[in-house]
């Protein structure tokens, strides 16, 4: 009884933040928007400059369009992507590359204009992207997002105590876990209606096909609300002010190393280890299966420690502000 | 005098403010070393550029515009809040109050983002332009105080800071999403790299690799100049905007 009428009063005062109101509805909608309509549309082709005096029958490729350049690109312009490579005819069935590329793609660029042809083993940085699947690249990226908005929609658990209304709350008969519990609620309905709303109505306007079946989408959507709902609560169990910034820095950083925008396995085994304790690695190692057609059920481990991670956050959540009660410090 | 006083006061505000101070100091140096260890995992490092190279203006520049945050945390937080209030009752002009947190700010991100690109130069081994990293730094610096101007700005219009904060964020993820900060926008196709042009951080980032890779000043004078007269139309706006009587 304590939670519901602790989430019917969270209820009642979100009416009165409209930009939170906002950013949940709106705000972060579109950006899941945004961030779906851009990872389904494959990028155009990277285009290597070709200089030369008679260019003839230029190489055909399904990775690179080359184009015809009569004035060498700058160094610049490799930076900002413009060109992946500039290939210069040396006129004696020789061609030098320039490019900030590595060795091994160089040597690739340059057997391609000499047989007009790319390995099939070659992956460029697309392919390498591609191989990933497209619901694995927009859940990752949903993630990071959700990571952030979690922190920000436990503002109640910030402004009780601020406001010194939890104090009075836990001198009635409630404990903090059911006050913890009833935030939490709240925190995770408000992820989660409306960014399984945005995916499932851009995939179905839109007729993209994300990989993922809508019923198989909400338990992953859900999972990944939880763990933000108590990644939220423990950040704010743990901090007494700037959550929201320290939470944004922390969930970016880890959102990286946990492969959430590209998967990468270093040769250096510690620093391996170190990436794969964060959960978004578990998460990001399960989805990627999925959607490959795997059953969840081959992903136990990685199910059940995230479970982990969900259970252990709110529960130490729950622990540091029962410390810091007894500690009279709220 | 008194409004020295106040820049002062702010500015020790922030820095007893440790996370403030990280963000701004430690973040971008983490958020570097992360970017280019990961992607020379994925793409191989041994090219003639490192990713650390490629990722390290890029990240100083996202974190600069970030510095909004700091303003409008150094401007509204609820402790601040209070001591605004006794300003606003004592015979100083409006003008002060909003200013002191703008520019407090701004000396907290022209000291420490300098001081970072010449840590990330001559210490990291990091390309910031060589000879030219005096140019590069001034970019930054004048970035910084356009993201201090716009931070200041959306605090007086949304008069709390976690409105400000809220909203603020849509403006500049558009900024560093189009500005292609975090990836290449530019290829996914003509109408986006259109929009990419309406994006002050596209300008900055172009500006910056222009002077560092081809040592071409060309859009340098125009980009810096933007920079200053939006930060000035942002003040001005706030003086505008900003009025202490709605702020009791």
């Amino acid at each position: 009884m304590n939670i519901i009428n602790l989430f019917k009063n969270k209820l009642d005062r979100v009416l009165t933040k409209k930009p939170i109101i906002i950013v949940a509805m709106i705000v972060i909608p579109i950006m899941i928007g945004i961030a779906i309509l851009f990872s389904s549309k494959p990028a155009s082709k990277e285009t290597i400059a070709f200089l030369s005096s008679n260019a003839q029958n230029l190489p055909q490729s399904s990775q690179f369009t080359v184009e015809v350049v009569d004035k060498k690109p700058t160094q610049g312009d490799l930076v900002l992507g413009k060109y992946v490579a500039i290939v210069e005819d040396k006129n004696d069935g020789n061609y030098k590359v320039t490019s900030f590329k590595s060795e091994n793609d160089i040597k690739v660029i340059e057997d391609f204009f000499k047989s007009g042809k790319i390995p099939e083993s070659y992956k460029g940085e697309d392919q390498i992207m591609a191989e990933r699947g497209v619901g694995t690249n927009i859940l990752g990226f949903i993630l990071m997002i959700l990571l952030m908005q979690g922190v920000a929609l436990t503002i109640f658990f910030e402004e009780d105590r601020n406001i010194k209304t939890f104090r009075r709350i836990l001198i009635a008969p409630v404990s903090e876990k059911e006050y913890l519990f009833s935030q939490g609620m709240f925190t995770f309905l408000c992820l989660f209606i409306p960014s399984y709303l945005a995916v499932t109505i851009i995939t179905v306007c839109f007729k993209i096909n994300i990989g993922f079946s809508f019923g198989m989408l909400a338990l992953l959507i859900m999972l990944l609300c939880a763990l933000a709902t108590t990644f939220g609560l423990f950040m704010a169990a743990v901090l007494d002010s700037e959550i929201s910034l320290v939470a944004s820095g922390i969930s970016m950083i880890t959102c990286v190393l946990g492969g959430c925008f590209i998967s990468f396995t270093d040769n250096n085994k510690v620093l391996n280890a170190i990436c794969s304790i964060f959960p978004q690695k578990s998460y990001i190692t399960m989805i990627h299966g999925i959607e490959k057609g795997s059953g969840i059920l081959e992903f136990k481990g990685q199910f059940i420690y995230l479970l982990i991670w969900i259970v252990g956050l709110w529960l130490f959540g729950s622990f540091i502000t029962n410390r810091k009660m007894k500690k009279g410090i709220y | 005098m008194k409004f020295i006083k106040i820049v002062t006061f702010d500015f020790m505000n922030i820095v007893r403010n440790p996370m403030l101070l990280i963000v701004n100091t430690l973040f971008p140096l983490i958020l570097i070393g992360v970017m280019g260890f990961v992607m020379s995992s994925v793409f191989g490092g041994e090219g003639s550029m490192s990713f650390y190279d490629y990722y390290g203006i890029k990240m100083i520049i996202f974190t600069a515009l970030l510095i909004a945050m700091t303003a409008s945390n150094t401007f509204m937080e609820e402790k601040v809040k209070a001591g605004n209030t006794r300003i606003i009752y004592a015979p100083v002009s409006k003008t002060s109050i909003y200013l002191s947190k703008l520019i407090s700010t701004y000396i907290l991100g022209t000291i420490s983002y300098s001081i970072l690109i010449f840590i990330l130069q001559y210490l990291f081994h990091l390309n910031f332009g060589g000879r030219n990293i005096l140019y590069i730094i001034l970019l930054i610096n004048i970035l910084c105080l356009f993201g201090c101007s716009l931070g200041t700005l959306f605090c007086c219009f949304f008069k709390c800071e976690e409105g400000a904060n809220s909203t603020m964020q849509i403006p500049l993820f558009f900024f560093l999403f189009f500005g292609g900060v975090i990836f290449g926008v530019h290829r996914l196709g003509k109408f986006v790299a259109a929009l990419t042009n309406l994006s002050p951080i596209k300008w900055v980032n172009e500006c910056a690799i222009r002077i560092m890779y081809d040592n071409d000043f060309s859009i340098y004078r125009p980009v810096l100049a933007f920079l200053l007269i939006a930060s000035i139309i942002c003040i001005i706006a706030c003086q505008i905007i900003f009025k202490p009587e709605e702020y009791v």
